[in-house]
């Protein structure tokens, strides 16, 4: 047992040297281990504070051995030991100086220490968030060296055609490769030999590793059975390699694991692990059924690794994984050889071409670069925790500003006390260390106040951000965050202080002792800096405020947007075929059509639909259609989304049919060449003209009609106003995704819908299986986040900067009793002085509120890409936070108005 | 020797005491227990520490190291006794203090009013 090591230290350091302070540090210990017994806790907190007592108290005593002869001490003497003693003797003097002034003031204590703790915790908070999330360095050995591998259309043809993907398209073909691509990649780019023996081998990777996170599995485990729809990543043995992490019981998949029709391997996560199999460490014939597919389990990854996210419960070998190519879902990471940097690998990379074979079109040819694993890994929420940070900075600011105000206002009470300490020798640069050292500590204290938020944010956050967020649980309030906290207290504090310590230092001794000597030049200074912080303080608060506003309407807008189809009571799920069974177009439409028959007979479903994609799904296949009697300008060809839907689609999802007919319901599989088509494709390529009866060509030379038109289907993600296209379901070589009208609780089809499917064909795959709106609220749990966060630092800031011109208005009514009570003494009217006092509060917010305009126009530009449905410079949502601002604080103002006018001119006289 | 009682306070005066009710092996935290015993309240450490310096530099008490203790984690005690010194101050105070106290019984123990 032995007291916390960092007060022992420091006791040593307060302590005299020599067996005198060496006792101290026996009785402290003895009666330490006499408390330890009872609760070790307890006696840690108790030596830190009698550690910290005893020791100020004794350098607070310690006399101070004269210095008078030129020079400096010799270092280590006596008398250098004397000054480092002095200096700490002036800071025990300082701190204590602090808290007694905190004890004798303790409504400016409250509203300092409130202040800071709410902001600097805020701050902190959010900083835990930004570092764990953005800066925290992997988890793996050396990962500075972990790289991610982008691929970017390197031939003419494929760059024109790149030239029409969309988003999402882009992300996916700069990320993702075939198989076949990656192995001919890690052939040409991995060293095979290592050490000295390397020879002439300048290729720059240590190794090469594929995983595919696409799909989500349903695995059951063990003997017990009993079937779970999990996260997992088809991973190359080889990826294990490159990451480095030992497993924590058994061992990595096999590259043999990862040949085709081997019997396969695969690794459980921690978590599984201890829920699954109870943590059994003997998993000698342990099996794992993916997917209806026998896999031996060969180890458990310890409990921190989660790759490529913390959901992933389990990794695959590739020995039944789909090589063709056609599945461009392979995204690779690479660990490269100690020395190059990025560049340097690009170089080497230059000359390697990826080709994505296709069957419908000109091969792409794409060129792989490099970048850091980490930003890869995090890129997409990138500009989200940018801009929170942004915000809860200019929240801090707001604070500063606001507790500099309080400060101000307190030295200016202050003067008499600083002038007599001036007058009794007390140097300026003494009396400027005694105010900083008493803002630092009171910043400290708000601070520590401060971590129970931050303590707060970081555990909310990982429940409250949106499931796509990576890395969420590397989110801790640890050292980084702690010294990042005192560091901010520190700078926060020293800020805050340096206006009243000049104040302090630029008093002269015994100008000050007047009383009621007031009306000088300082007092003007003052009165102007007091009046720019606030001027400051509401411009800031009102950049804030808009953009909290913005973020929370463009939410709602989110929320409220006219999808074009009606989510409620509609379950959905999703279903993928296994290649060779159903290779035949007649054989696919045979089991959809008996999955369509056995799930309309589950009591409580109304009607199914199927199709290709859902909305919200984030997935889409696009392509240019030809229409009759329109020849579009080069550039200017018809690009539309198309689906394969059957008839029944449009009445599940209740979408408006606004002309024409929907496809012949009575057939479920239908070979007519109709289309229906949703209306902004008349809107935008057909002049406004009716699109029925057109005849439209994909390019495959088959001319389908169009029979009818429903309305635009919108949905966060999908590009807006880009017209659809709708197909009868006749050949479409995937899973189907199914959307079932139900009555009642959707929850209790569950069941019956993955026993069908079971029973029907146990190695089709069902997942997802969700309610629609479901669906819809995963895609905007990211904006709700972002309008959460930054509308409450918004409103919290819009209070502050309030409480801040009250604390002003209401000061200079202080100081002006004595003009007040003359005034009222002489005759002037209450209403006189109200108007006075209110005008000066008016002009004050009117600077502040046109300074945030100009911010606004500045600085919502960047909020662009965050919103949906609002124009960053929104006049509706401009003047609701004008008028809320403004009027809080014409509020603000009028009160210590009306308190003015109320003054007893005999009490005002007397006051000074 | 002049008079020297001028020199003690009354802190000082009641830490000597409470060394001499100690008597032999006092040292600072049994002084801190007898000093918390007779004047009914508590009495913080640093202080009792920074008097006991004082009381020696003046020379009324003297101290002696003690062996390195293992349940002290290798440090010694502070072994305290009150000095001849100390000992004629302490009779200095009282003498003082008994001088004018004579005759102020019946004065100070009626009810006085303010």
């Amino acid at each position: 047992m032995r007291p916390p090591r960092l007060a022992e230290t420091l006791l040593t350091v307060l302590l005299p040297e020599g067996y005198r302070g060496d006792s101290v540090r026996g009785d402290l210990f003895e009666e330490y281990t006499e408390r330890a017994r009872k609760s070790r806790r307890r006696a840690a907190i108790w030596y830190w504070v009698e550690a910290l007592r005893v020791g100020f108290r004794y350098v607070g005593s310690r006399r101070v051995p004269v210095f008078n002869g030129p020079g400096r001490p010799t270092p280590g003497s006596r008398l250098d030991r004397a000054s480092r003693t002095s200096w700490m003797r002036d800071l025990a003097f300082d701190i204590r100086f602090g808290f007694r002034g905190m004890k004798r003031e303790p409504g400016w204590s409250l509203a300092t220490l409130g202040t800071l703790g709410l902001a600097i915790g805020a701050t902190s908070g959010i900083f835990a968030v930004v570092y764990g999330i953005l800066l925290r360095p992997l988890p793996y050995p050396d990962p500075g060296r972990l790289v991610s591998l982008e691929f970017t259309p390197s031939s003419q043809a494929t760059l024109e055609e790149a030239s029409s993907w969309d988003d999402r398209m882009r992300r996916h073909y700069r990320r993702s490769i075939t198989f076949p691509a990656y192995e001919s990649l890690a052939r040409g780019v991995v060293r095979t030999r290592r050490g000295p023996g390397a020879g002439n081998d300048h290729r720059p990777f240590w190794g090469l590793g594929a995983f595919d996170a696409t799909w989500s599995y349903d695995v059951s485990l063990g003997e017990e059975g009993g079937t779970q729809r999990l996260g997992g990543v088809l991973a190359s043995a080889s990826l294990f390699q490159v990451l480095g992490i030992p497993p924590l019981v058994g061992r990595w998949t096999s590259e043999e694991e990862d040949q085709p029709d081997t019997r396969g391997a695969v690794l459980l996560s921690y978590r599984l692990w201890q829920d699954r199999l109870g943590s059994r460490r003997d998993l000698d014939g342990v099996q794992a059924t993916v997917n209806g597919i026998p896999y031996t389990v060969v180890g458990v990854m310890p409990p921190n690794f989660g790759f490529p996210s913390e959901t992933v419960d389990l990794w695959i070998s590739l020995s039944h994984a789909s090589r063709g190519l056609g599945s461009t879902n392979y995204e690779v990471v690479g660990r490269v050889v100690p020395g190059p940097d990025e560049r340097q690998v690009d170089g080497a990379l230059a000359s390697q071409r990826v080709g994505l074979i296709r069957t419908g079109g000109p091969d792409w040819e794409m060129r792989p670069s490099v970048t850091p694993l980490q930003s890869s890994l995090v890129g997409e929420v990138r500009p989200a925790l940018a801009l929170l940070f942004c915000a809860v900075s200019t929240l801090l600011l707001i604070a500063c500003v606001n507790v500099m105000n309080l400060a101000l206002t307190r030295a200016t009470r202050k003067e008499q006390e600083h002038g007599l300490r001036a007058a009794l020798g007390a140097g300026p640069g003494r009396l400027a260390r005694l105010l900083l050292t008493e803002s630092v500590l009171v910043s400290i204290l708000g601070a520590v106040l401060g971590l129970g938020l931050t303590w707060i944010i970081v555990n909310a956050v990982p429940g409250f951000a949106p499931e796509a967020v990576p890395r969420k649980a590397s989110v801790r309030l640890d050292g980084a965050v702690l010294v990042f906290t005192g560091a901010v207290a520190v700078v926060v504090g020293l800020a805050v202080g340096l206006v009243p310590a000049l104040h302090a230092v630029r008093l002269r001794s015994g100008t000050r002792l007047i009383p009621g000597f007031r009306w000088s030049s300082w007092g003007s200074v003052e009165r102007r800096l007091r009046d720019g912080l606030v001027v400051v303080q509401l411009g800031l608060a009102l950049v804030l405020l808009v953009s909290g506003s913005l973020l929370i309407r463009s939410f709602a807008a989110l929320l409220n947007e006219e999808t074009g189809f009606d989510p409620v009571s509609v379950l959905t799920f999703e279903t993928s075929l296994p290649g060779d069974e159903y290779a035949e177009a007649s054989a696919r439409r045979a089991f959809y059509q008996e999955l369509n028959d056995r799930v309309l007979s589950l009591p409580g479903v109304r009607e199914a639909g199927m199709t290709i994609y859902l909305p919200a799904g984030g997935q889409f296949h696009w392509g240019d259609i030809e229409m009759e009697g329109h020849s579009p300008a080069p550039g200017q060809e018809v690009r539309v989304e198309q689906k394969e839907v059957t008839p029944t689609y449009f009445d599940v999802l209740g979408m408006d049919l606004l002309e024409g007919r929907p496809f012949r319901a009575e057939w479920v599989w239908s070979d007519a060449k109709e289309v229906v088509v949703t209306e902004s494709l008349g809107r935008r390529h057909l002049a406004g003209e009716s699109p029925i009866g057109r005849r439209i060509n994909t390019g495959e030379d088959e001319w389908w009609t169009v029979v009818g038109v429903v309305a635009d289907v919108r949905h966060r993600g999908a590009e807006r106003d880009v017209p659809t296209v709708f197909f009868p379901y006749y050949s479409y070589r995937g899973g189907l995704d199914v959307a079932l009208k139900v009555e009642g609780d959707p929850g209790v089809l569950a069941l019956p819908i993955q026993r069908i499917l079971a029973d029907m064909d146990p190695d089709v795959t069902l997942f997802s299986l969700m309610p629609l709106e479901a669906r819809l609220g995963r895609a905007v749990a990211g904006p709700r986040f972002q309008a959460f966060l930054v509308g409450a630092f918004g409103l919290l800031s819009a209070l502050l900067s309030v409480v801040g011109i009250y604390g002003v208005m209401a000061y200079a009514v202080t100081r002006r009793t004595r003009e007040m009570g003359i005034r009222r003494a002489l005759g002037a009217e209450s209403s006189r002085i109200v108007g006075r006092v209110a005008a000066h509060g008016f002009r004050l917010t009117l600077f502040g509120v046109g300074l945030g305009l100009v911010g606004v126009f500045l600085l919502t530009g960047l909020l662009e890409g965050f919103l949906f449905g609002v124009g960053p410079h929104d006049p509706t949502t401009l003047i609701l936070a004008v008028s809320l601002l403004s009027g809080a604080s014409l509020v603000a103002c009028l009160v210590p108005a009306f308190r003015a006018a109320r003054t007893d001119p005999l009490l005002a006289l007397r006051s000074e | 020797m002049g008079n020297r009682s001028g020199l003690l306070g009354t802190f000082e005066q009641v830490v000597l005491l409470a060394i001499l009710r100690v008597g032999k092996g006092a040292y600072p935290p049994l002084v801190r227990e007898a000093l918390e015993e007779g004047l009914g309240r508590s009495v913080s450490r640093g202080s009792v520490y920074v008097t006991l310096d004082r009381l020696e530099e003046k020379g009324f008490l003297e101290s002696t190291q003690g062996e390195r203790e293992p349940g002290r984690s290798g440090h010694p005690k502070r072994y305290l006794a009150v000095t001849e010194e100390g000992a004629v101050a302490l009779r200095e105070v009282r003498n003082t203090l008994r001088i004018f106290w004579e005759d102020l019984g019946p004065v100070l123990d009626a009810e006085v009013e303010t």
